[in-house]
């Protein structure tokens, strides 16, 4: 048996629009719990602007979906459709690098590394303290 | 004759038979490996567990516990859903090291007497955040495990960190016991026990968590692991040198590891 999930996503939500991805990623996603998706922003770039990503494996229909206008779906019939709209309009797909006025996506096969688009994306991690 | 049945039939069985002798006299714990157990579905996609995992490179939502507690792990967050993998002939959850965890509900028991086992290929990341594979919280101060781009694992006991010397090759999988018998902790790797080194005493109780996670150091979007988990599992009670030999040689025969 194939997975329907032929792809990966990796995305990066700049700071400032972080809570209208999490609408956006609700929107778009499998999970009542998907506005969870973007919380700390633990990537920069070269700059220092400061991005929270996620990377997932997705079904083709993401990339379509991502295109149209969007409707809530059965899993979060009371989401914020306008914020999702919003971060709809910033979607820059397969583009490069991440900068603060896009959200950027990388787009790629299901066996590329999340890592690997992060490094597209331009992005490192900030470090973090370890205990 | 239902006794010799049983008795047969664990001995053709590895898996029950070291789920039994390790939770038969109803210890607390978890037992985790990702892929259909003796023909019964153990992964979904969801969290709710409704839609099963069917095919290499599914995200996996929900990861049954195959002792007899059910403290089955989830993820309720599509994107921090690790992805089940089937290659060359072995199972296991790929981790993203961007986001992918698997969580479930932590059981506090005796901080004096406990073993978390694991599975793991650490894999190279990006960066030298450590790269955590499991965790168990407050109620036994006891943190476990990450590793280091240097090979060392640590582990935290009470408020101390231990840490191994350089023992881990990147890429390269382990089975990894993190062992508390009587209050005192040791590390066991490939099934052989290692010199343990107390470092410190450091102040970050704010990486203790309530919720065990595998891939992942804490609540926190950081310190994911990059690599892939085979099998896992915690439990509370002294354990024998049998017992952990059984644990280390099943766990190696389900991650392709020649001990």
């Amino acid at each position: 048996m194939t997975t329907q999930y032929q792809q990966r996503a990796t995305i990066a939500a700049p700071a400032a629009h972080i809570p209208d991805a999490n609408q956006l990623a609700l929107c778009l996603g499998e999970s009542t719990q998907d506005e969870r998706t973007f919380t700390v922003a633990s990537y920069q770039d070269a700059s220092g602007n400061l991005y929270a990503v996620a990377s997932t494996v997705t079904k083709p229909i993401f990339a379509e979906m991502a295109g149209q206008p969007l409707q809530a779906p059965d899993h979060a019939r009371g989401m914020d459709l306008a914020a999702a709209t919003r971060a709809q309009a910033l979607l820059q797909i397969n583009g490069g690098i991440a900068t603060p006025d896009v959200i950027a996506v990388i787009l790629g096969d299901r066996l590329e590394s999340a890592q690997d688009h992060i490094q597209i994306l331009g992005l490192t991690p900030i470090p973090q303290d370890t205990p | 004759m239902l006794n010799f049945g049983l008795i047969g039939r664990r001995r053709s069985d590895p898996l029950a038979a070291l789920i039994a002798q390790l939770f038969g006299n109803a210890e607390q714990g978890a037992f985790y490996i990702p892929r259909v157990v003796n023909g019964v579905q153990s992964l979904f996609k969801d969290a709710a567990g409704t839609t099963p995992v069917t095919a290499d490179g599914d995200p996996v939502g929900k990861m049954l516990d195959q002792s007899p507690n059910s403290i089955n792990a989830s993820q309720s967050v599509s994107a921090e859903r690790p992805v089940y993998t089937l290659a060359n002939g072995l199972d296991f959850l790929l981790f993203d090291e961007v986001d992918d965890r698997m969580l479930f509900p932590f059981i506090a028991g005796d901080a004096d007497n406990f073993v978390f086992s694991i599975a793991v290929t650490p894999e190279v990341a990006i960066d030298s955040n450590p790269r955590y594979f499991g965790l168990v919280g407050t109620g036994i101060n006891l943190q476990c495990g990450y590793i280091n781009d240097s090979g060392i694992i640590f582990t935290r006991v009470a408020n101390t960190t231990y840490n191994t010397g350089s023992e881990v090759v990147l890429g390269n999988t382990y089975v990894i016991s993190h062992i508390v018998q009587n209050g005192i902790p040791s590390i066991r790797i490939n099934a052989v026990n290692k010199n343990f080194s107390a470092g410190g005493d450091p102040t970050a109780n704010s990486f203790f968590s309530n919720t065990g996670v595998l891939g992942a150091g804490y609540e926190s979007t950081s310190n994911k692991l990059q690599g892939k988990i085979h099998a896992a599992l915690f439990r509370y009670g002294s354990i024998t040198e049998s017992q952990l030999s059984d644990i280390d040689t099943y766990f190696a025969s389900v991650a392709g590891v020649t001990l």
